[in-house]
């Protein structure tokens, strides 16, 4: 159904919504008389632009770099399942929230190529790890689940 | 077997630490300013408009960062204070509300603001507690209501920001409260 000021069928930016923390007069402004800018707000404009343009140029090069993600080891034992992603929260909400944390994931990730190319030798130690990081997923499940609890408390409290 | 020295065994974690962090630098010189709960974390989207006819709101999140099962937005502005407001939360608060109806995943309650000084690219990290999705609503309508000239609007919070504001005169004009003395307004 159409509004009967036809407003309702326009989008609404996020920036434009984002004007009204600042002034709700600048936005009507804006909106009957068109944008206008000081000279320094243009130029500020124009600084803002160049820095945002470098920000996206460094995330595309993020995107590209060998990302500390490849669980290889746990994606060649149990597959892309459920314990894998278990695993991998694990990674995430737990071991980066600490210095020591990221420096144990940072060793495995550098030990984890030679070790998926040994267990590519014997498949038969594919097998024999299965029920072990099983349980680790089972385990690390537990530990998040209790991680998750606490920092809801914490929040609450 | 030979007993290792455990300075032997100090030397060898210490040149392990630092190869590691040799072979990160390119990645921590990209994630300058990035808080630390989001280092190494999985960019899905950056510079990309998403858009939600249902709730009649468009955003364009400088990055959406995946961390554990969540998304989690990230909005960089260029300021020499490291400071956030409201305008940032309010445009946090769309991206996450869009990304949580198009993409359907949940979407983390808290973004980051990531200042960057104009000064010297100092980056720091911000973090914002996020509108909920009433509230993001109801001013979603104000905004319709205020440009169809059915609700007043507010002036801003502090005359402060009237100085720079290339609308001052006509604000003055139509509503004669933002005296701002003539050697510190924007427009003469």
């Amino acid at each position: 159904m159409r509004r009967p000021d036809n407003q309702g069928d326009r989008l609404v930016r996020s920036s434009d919504l984002a004007k009204l923390g600042y002034c709700e007069r600048k936005t009507r402004y804006e909106n009957l008389l068109g944008a206008r800018a000081t000279p320094a707000q243009a130029s500020a404009q124009i600084r803002g632009r160049d820095t945002h343009s470098s920000f996206h140029r460094e995330g595309i090069e993020l995107a590209r770099a060998p990302r500390r993600q490849g669980c290889c080891v746990a994606s060649k034992v149990l597959g892309e399942s459920t314990r894998t992603g278990q695993l991998r929260s694990f990674r995430d909400d737990v071991m980066r929230r600490a210095a020591i944390g990221r420096l144990l994931v940072l060793g495995y990730y550098a030990v984890s190529p030679a070790m998926c190319r040994m267990l590519n030798r014997w498949p038969a130690a594919v097998q024999a790890l299965r029920p072990v990081l099983t349980a680790l997923a089972v385990l690390a499940f537990a530990l998040i689940r209790c991680v998750r609890l606490a920092r809801a408390r914490g929040t609450n409290a | 077997m030979p007993e290792l020295s455990p300075w032997i065994l100090a030397t060898g974690v210490l040149l392990f630490v630092l190869v590691l962090t040799l072979l990160q630098r390119p990645r921590m010189q990209l994630e300058r300013g990035v808080p630390r709960q989001l280092r190494g974390a999985q960019i899905v989207l950056q510079e990309k408009s998403v858009r939600s006819l249902a709730l009649g709101l468009v955003a364009k999140p400088d990055r959406v960062y995946q961390v554990g099962g969540e998304l989690v937005v990230v909005e960089l502005k260029t300021r020499p204070q490291p400071r956030v407001y409201e305008s940032d939360r309010i445009e946090l608060s769309v991206q996450r509300a869009v990304l949580e109806a198009e993409r359907r995943a949940p979407v983390s309650r808290r973004g980051w603001v990531l200042t960057h000084d104009p000064r010297d690219g100092k980056r720091t990290a911000l973090r914002v507690d996020l509108m909920d999705r009433d509230e993001l609503l109801a001013l979603r309508d104000r905004y319709h209501a205020l440009l169809a000239g059915r609700t007043a609007p507010m002036p801003a919070r502090s005359v402060r920001q009237c100085e720079q504001c290339a609308y001052l005169q006509q604000c003055q004009q139509d509503f004669g409260d933002r005296y701002v003395a003539p050697s510190r307004g924007s427009l003469k």
